[in-house]
């Protein structure tokens, strides 16, 4: 029997081919068009002939006429603005600022923009959704709803009837978005006087808003995922569990050549290839990337500038697919590397819509440069295989970071009411790579790399805090400025291997003679199997009616996810004797939804295997992975943040930020304090 | 039929050896047995570049590999 897959992006990456569907209303035109002609021609010339001085007005003042609206309409106002007087609020969104370490800085110093805001305005940690992943966080933000309404409950989610897991953050079947609520946008206040937002999570695609939108997590990457990185090198040794596509680098002399892999249909052959061409320099101090006829000068050890490039697929080449990366070489006396980022669509022609309107993402390149479209676009996979430095991965952080606030800083100036939303991911991604350099309980606390970078973290914060002085002084006291994180950090030290706890503890049966199961729950005994796990926090009950081959009896669910959640809140690590899980919550939310969120206590969450659904021999190990910091445990131990100017507009958790905000601005529009 | 069917030429051996299996199985023809082979092995195929895609994309987050 054919699996099928529910949620897997059928394309690979790839739109319709729109080319063919304008072809096919080209030739629909004029064949209706000499239709036309030839039955009422004779008696249309001669009418030509009669009023041609009428007629060539006529169609001059209607191409004036339509120029002029079609002007008009590109450059329409995209938000109801009203003066410069009208409320506004803006929003500074630093994904996984974490309350500890914004208190140990405000104490240090090291914050005095965060200070500030702080002794004028208020500040206190912000209740995060259950769990705290960001795409679950960031629609409740969005809805101000919980995971059981707005029905994001995880970064994965699993087809019931095949057991495959695929990422919640897109919804790539549908191409709709991947949540359910009324989005703070449409909420009365701010639908009124506008909604700008910067690359804003979970998004895509980007829907119609009063106002703009650009989207952020949930972008995929040209070859459909969410981020695969290209690395060519000349050395013939393999990169074991390397993510990215590890592709050869052939050398003739000083001359390398490659081929960089395009997009590509799911089930058909990935053989686009776009021939390219490096020469080094005789010193090797230097080389060009010569690609489609545009030569890229690049200094080994340094990111390039963007390098563009064109894949055409299709029936006679016409569809198009425009992309842009940046690349690293690197040379040492063996081999010779190039690090390819993975090819994000270009904000210039993309061929999905990454903005709304859809001109805007071309618009904001010709305001502040080109920038990321990726929704997640940091390479933390080539870090954790190897093959990015520390150093270059931070530099990568420094340059997005950049863009985001360019973005901010090019639209502040104009923004005179309802709501600017401004996105910032570094903070996030520089916790999760360099937690190690400040935890001394880490397995690469002590390593010289780690050490080098020691200081990350604390840089990252200070970072935000130049960002947050800069928008405040060009806010100019006109308006409210918040901050919020969706959730706070905590460190990575240990992994618990769920589906090993569940097989050990009677939940979880293997195929007849396996002790072990592979990814996406290869070697389950399903006709013996009570429940799983797969994705980040999510255990699923084997439901009889719901699952493919389920057995728990619908009136047996309650007790059974009872007696479930007991068993792992008992369960002990055996190698040091803690209990790794503080509390196992109940979540309702139809088919969908998983049985039950695991919350882990600082310092543990569930192990790279268990979010494949892999079964492996021992339940729980150290990790030794630089991905040394983490939030997906317990909500109440990753708290985010909420800063506000005004001590007026208060939220206690993300859920309620939108709905403080409209209230806010709702006042403010009747001239009442609120 | 709209479409007919295509052959596929089997060394006369083979095919011999396919018709005995066929007959074992209690299929009707060698035809229908080599038909059986080829779809499960196609299917099986597609099941696996559709799971390849699936890690492909998961791996691809971050935080899982």
């Amino acid at each position: 029997m054919v699996t099928t897959l529910m949620y897997v992006d059928p394309t690979g990456g790839l739109p319709p081919p729109v080319w063919g569907m304008m072809l096919a209303a080209l030739l629909g035109g004029l064949a209706a068009l000499g239709t036309a002609i030839r039955l009422w021609g004779a008696r249309l010339f001669a009418a030509l002939r009669t009023h041609a001085v009428r007629f060539v007005v006529v169609l001059l003042v209607t191409l004036v006429a339509g120029s002029i609206m079609g002007f008009l309409w590109f450059r329409r106002p995209t938000s109801t603005n009203t003066g410069a007087t009208s409320p506004r609020v803006l929003v500074l969104a630093f994904d996984g600022l974490d309350p500890q370490l914004v208190e140990r800085y405000l104490a240090d110093g090291r914050l005095p923009n965060f200070a500030r805001l702080k002794s004028h305005g208020l500040y206190h940690p912000l209740a995060t959704s259950e769990p705290p992943q960001s795409p679950v966080a960031w629609s409740t933000f969005i809805t101000g709803e919980p995971p059981a309404s707005h029905g994001v409950f995880d970064f994965v989610k699993r087809d019931p009837k095949t057991y495959l897991p695929d990422l919640s953050i897109a919804d790539r079947r549908n191409m709709t978005l991947p949540w359910t609520g009324t989005p703070i946008w449409e909420r009365p206040a701010v639908a009124r006087l506008g909604f700008v937002a910067h690359r804003l999570p979970m998004v895509f695609p980007p829907p119609k808003v009063n106002g703009r939108v650009l989207a952020g997590m949930g972008v995929w990457d040209m070859r459909g995922t969410e981020g695969t990185y290209i690395y060519f090198t000349t050395a013939s040794e393999k990169i074991p569990g390397a993510r990215g596509m590890v592709m050869p680098l052939t050398a003739d002399g000083r001359m390398l050549r490659g081929g960089l892999p395009g997009p590509y249909r799911a089930g058909e052959a990935d053989t686009l290839r776009e021939p390219f061409e490096l020469e080094l320099s005789p010193d090797r101090a230097a080389a060009t990337l010569r690609l489609q006829d545009v030569s890229y000068p690049l200094t080994p050890g340094r990111w390039s500038d963007w390098v563009s490039v064109e894949f055409r697929m299709g029936a006679l080449a016409l569809q198009k697919a425009k992309g842009i990366t940046r690349v690293l070489l690197t040379v040492d006396d063996k081999n010779i590397s190039l690090y390819v980022s993975p090819l994000q669509f270009d904000p210039r022609a993309s061929m999905y819509p990454l903005s709304h309107p859809r001109s805007w993402s071309a618009d904001l390149v010709d305001a502040i440069g080109l920038y990321a479209t990726r929704g997640m676009p940091f390479d933390t996979q080539a870090v954790n295989d190897g093959v990015l430095s520390d150093d270059a991965f931070l530099t990568q952080v420094e340059a997005i970071t950049d863009e985001s606030e360019r973005m901010l800083m090019h639209d502040l100036p104009g923004f005179s009411s309802g709501v600017l939303f401004s996105y910032f991911l570094g903070s996030d991604v520089v916790q999760h790579m360099f937690w190690r350099g400040i935890d001394p309980e880490s397995p690469l606390y002590g390593d010289a790399e780690t050490r080098r970078h020691a200081d990350a973290i604390p840089r990252y914060y200070e970072r935000c805090d130049a960002i947050l002085g800069r928008a405040v002084a060009a806010m100019n006291n006109r308006g409210a400025v918040v901050v919020i994180s969706d959730h706070g950090f905590a460190p990575f030290r240990r992994s618990a291997h769920l589906n090993a706890i569940l097989r050990d503890t009677g939940w979880l049966a293997l195929k007849e003679g396996k002790s072990t199961s592979g990814e996406l729950m290869a070697d389950v005994d399903w006709s013996k199997t009570r429940a799983y796990a797969v994705g980040l926090n999510a255990v699923y009950l084997n439901l009889a009616g719901r699952e493919q081959h389920g057995i728990v009896k619908a009136s047996d669910a309650a007790s059974q996810a009872d007696a479930l959640a007991d068993a792992l809140e008992q369960w002990t690590d055996p190698e040091t004797n803690a209990r790794p899980i503080v509390r196992v919550h109940r979540q309702a939310g139809g088919a969908l939804a998983p049985d039950l969120i695991v919350g882990y206590v600082r310092g543990y969450r569930a192990s790279w295997e268990t979010a494949l659904g892999a079964v492996p021999e021992k339940t729980s190990e150290s990790n030794t992975k630089k991905w040394s910091g983490d939030h997906c445990i317990e909500a109440t131990e990753v708290p985010g943040v909420f800063f506000s100017s005004d001590k007026s507009l208060d939220a206690a958790s993300l859920a309620n930020v939108g709905a403080a905000i409209d209230h806010y601005l709702a006042k403010r529009m009747t001239g009442d304090r609120p | 039929m709209l479409f007919p069917r295509r052959t596929i030429k089997l060394p006369p051996d083979l095919y011999e050896q396919a018709a005995q299996r066929a007959k074992e199985l209690g299929l009707p023809s060698a035809d229908a047995y080599v038909a059986s082979l080829v779809e499960r092995e196609v299917t099986a195929a597609k099941e696996k570049a559709l799971r390849d895609q699936v890690l492909k994309q998961m791996k691809s987050l971050g935080y899982m590999e």
